[in-house]
């Protein structure tokens, strides 16, 4: 018998694991513990008909949009300084070395004491951990561009300014879109610490009330959507990564 | 052409290059050249040839001496030394195309009609003007090194600095490049100083060789200049006896006597 | 020696940065200078809280390394080399690599508990599959040369997957680690932080329930040279143990 093709292995995977979900559920008869495929099913489909789901979705992806935004834009503008300027480059590693190994939800109490609990809070730790990784991966570039390009734009004469538009920025892009690429999941692990500390609203919440009111199902729903989301947001990058003009060419 | 002016147009007096830190790789270096000259720096790898690019080029100042372009120290790079890079892959820039990459240096203050046509007329020197929208990527080694050959002549440079141009290609591409190099070199009048390890390579597109010795603290060795250069046939009497110079000058006694009784 | 000065030189600007901005808000209670954190610092050090916290948070991480990591190694190298077990693998490692550890908490925290077992399930889940998918990249792209090459030389079976495809992949599982290092903090801050009684995360949400904005700080600032600490010292350990396989080996 010759091995089935991948897909159908995979189809048959997931079909086997959520008949086996459903034995294990029924089995130990513990919905609070582990609620079976159609417990799920059913909290899924009544939270989006409800809206609810929508709402949460909606806010919580308002809160990456801005915050990745933000980190993102001054992520490139940093990494293209400290990569530049021979003074920054050389000092400022360690700083962000230690930086980035602050896990973005050990900050989340000191913002909320600093800014509350609402939107902007979370809005900066998503902005702050955005802007290290983005700040990381451009400094890199901006550092590692090959001199015999420098040198190029010398001897043909192009001015500082020159140099820097028309070589130094393209050569940085494609470690910018590393960092933009690292920067989603980073987003989405700081979207998630803020959202179970400062939770009032959006998918964290409901998975963190789901906790206390013991609604399994519902926080299984919120997981998966979650994951969803964040899933999406990579393969959009992606894509449209694939389809800049720029990029085709590198 | 131009009649040429009476003074030589690239002098090297006494250069000596040490960067900080480091060994002395230059010793007294004393070079003069006229214009038109197809210049071989030839030497062994470490013997700093390529040193002696950069300080023409103006990508490094030398610690003692001076050099002088058209009697005037170099201060800087200029589109008066257009430089073609032996490590292509960095050279270029991925993100233009052959047209974009001979059009790069042009001043953005011409008319984009008058680029265009400058561009083209490059591009046809070398022989890609079928592959204008291709970008470095799909271009073989040897039509990389034609791509900078032409981003550097549309700036109608005096000078053309070459490091080792072909240096990491194939041997038939090597020697249709060379081919072409020393057929535009003869069309267009250029100095060419080009700095190669290669004997044969020196002896069929030179007319003035100037043998570096080992590092550090390289110096002159040797130097063949006009009736010393021989008819760029590999077979003639005259070019193996250069040759055999050559490699004396280079790394000792020549190995002739010793491979005479193999063949 | 220069670059430890320069660094230096940055954490020192740093701080004086800190000490003005400190000064210009003048809310010593919600924006404390540096003496402030550092006092902070030194008396959580000298009552032991300091260290039994870090010493805490440092002991679950590495517990939980010691299983996962070969633990990940182990499957991710079998997922690597059975396209069939991969097939059927594949779906469930993208679901769960899809949905951030730290979004798992109050499931782990459900299920077990607020209990040690809870925390540690947790982190061993998040470094397995860390290392499980790095090490499954390792094997998938062991160049078929190399085993060609071993097949020349009478090397096949199970002796080339030990002696060409493991070594081959340990590059991948080293990077693999260390992003396990990276994710395992911020787990097991997240655990200590939503429920647990020690550790550097519990230690930042008591100064929380304190209104305590210096041990807060102490708390943020000690995971940070944590991270860098064992960032380091891992690297270190590669250059010592397995230089063979370090990154600044390799020729430019």
């Amino acid at each position: 018998m010759r091995t089935p093709s991948r897909l159908v292995l995979s189809a048959a995977s997931i079909g086997l694991a959520i008949i086996l979900w459903a034995v294990v559920a029924a089995w130990m008869r513990q919905p609070a513990l582990l609620p079976g495929p159609v417990l799920v099913g059913d909290a899924f489909l009544a939270m989006l008909a409800s809206g609810e789901l929508g709402r949460a979705v909606a806010e919580s992806l308002l809160r990456v949009l801005v915050g990745y935004a933000a980190g993102a834009v001054l992520g490139i503008a940093t990494g293209i300084v400290l990569g530049r300027v021979r003074l920054f480059a050389d000092s400022v590693g360690i700083l962000f070395d230690f930086l980035k190994g602050i896990p973005p939800i050990a900050l989340v109490p000191i913002v909320i004491i600093w800014l509350g609990i609402g939107e902007i809070s979370k809005y900066v730790v998503i902005a702050y951990i955005v802007w290290i990784v983005v700040t990381i991966s451009t400094t890199v570039g901006a550092r590692e561009i090959p001199i015999l390009r420098l040198r190029t734009g010398a001897f043909l004469g192009l001015g500082r300014i020159a140099v820097f538009y028309r070589i130094v920025l393209p050569s940085v892009v494609p470690y910018i879109l590393i960092g933009l690429r690292n920067g989603i999941g980073f987003a989405f692990v700081a979207l998630v610490s803020a959202e179970l500390i400062a939770a009032n609203s959006g998918i964290g919440q409901i998975i963190m009330s789901a906790r206390f009111a013991l609604q399994t199902d519902r926080m299984i729903v919120g997981l998966l959507v979650l994951g969803a989301i964040g899933a999406t947001m990579q393969v959009a990058f992606d894509v449209a990564v694939a389809r800049l003009p720029l990029v085709k060419r590198l | 052409m131009d009649p040429k002016p009476p003074w030589k147009q690239l002098r090297l007096r006494h250069v000596s290059k040490q960067f900080p830190g480091g060994p002395l790789i230059l010793q007294d270096i004393d070079l003069a050249f006229d214009r038109g000259a197809f210049v071989c720096l030839l030497g062994p790898s470490g013997s700093g040839k390529s040193t002696v690019l950069d300080l023409v080029a103006g990508f490094e100042r030398p610690t003692a001496g001076t050099i002088s372009y058209d009697e005037r120290e170099i201060a800087a790079p200029g589109p008066d030394r257009v430089v073609v890079f032996q490590d292509v892959a960095n050279a270029l820039f991925p993100w233009l195309s052959v047209l974009e990459h001979v059009e790069f240096g042009l001043d953005r203050r011409l008319p984009a009609r008058e680029r265009r046509a400058r561009a083209l007329a490059a591009i046809e020197l070398v022989g890609l003007a079928d592959h204008l929208a291709k970008f470095p990527s799909e271009l073989s080694g040897g039509m990389k090194q034609r791509v900078q050959i032409a981003r550097g002549l549309v700036m109608e440079p005096e000078m053309l600095l070459m490091d080792e141009p072909f240096g990491a290609l194939d041997a038939i591409t090597r020697r249709n490049l060379q081919l072409e190099l020393k057929q535009l070199w003869a069309r267009t009048g250029k100095t060419i100083l080009f700095v190669t390890h290669d004997i044969s390579e020196a002896l069929l597109l030179g007319t003035d060789i100037v043998v570096l010795s080992m590092g550090p603290a390289a110096r002159i060795k040797d130097r063949l200049t006009g009736p010393e250069i021989p008819p760029p046939d590999p077979a003639s009497p005259g070019f193996i006896a250069a040759s055999h110079r050559l490699e004396a000058s280079i790394e000792g006694p020549s190995m002739a006597p010793a491979l005479a009784g193999t063949s | 020696m220069k670059g430890a000065l320069r660094a230096g030189g940055a954490i020192a600007v740093v701080l004086l940065l800190w000490e003005v901005l400190a000064r210009a808000i003048d809310m010593p209670l919600l924006a404390p200078p540096p003496e402030t954190v550092a006092q902070s610092a030194l008396a959580l050090a000298k009552s032991g809280e300091l260290l039994r916290d870090t010493l805490a948070s440092l002991q679950r991480l590495v517990v939980a390394l010691v299983v996962g990591v070969p633990l990940g190694a182990m499957i991710g190298c079998a997922l690597g080399y059975w396209p069939v077990l991969d097939a059927m693998a594949s779906p469930f490692v993208r679901m769960f690599n899809a949905i951030p550890a730290i979004a798992l908490v109050p499931f782990s925290l459900l299920w077990f508990g607020v209990t040690e077992f809870s925390r540690f399930t947790l982190l061993l889940y998040t470094i397995s599959l860390t290392v499980t998918i790095s090490a499954r990249q390792g094997v998938r792209s062991v160049p078929g040369l190399r085993l060609r090459a071993g097949a020349t030389l009478g090397v096949v079976g199970v002796p080339a997957f030990l002696r060409i495809i493991l070594p081959s992949c340990i590059p991948a599982i080293i990077v693999g680690i260390r992003t396990a290092i990276g994710l395992g903090v911020m787990v097991v801050v997240a655990a200590e932080m939503l429920g647990a009684d020690s550790g550097l995360g519990y230690l930042i949400m008591q100064a929380r329930s304190q209104f305590n904005v210096p041990e807060m700080a102490v708390g943020v600032i000690s995971l940070g040279l944590l991270s860098l600490l064992l960032d380091r010292l891992f690297n270190g350990a590669i250059e010592s143990f397995v230089p063979r396989w370090s990154v600044r080996r390799r020729i430019r």
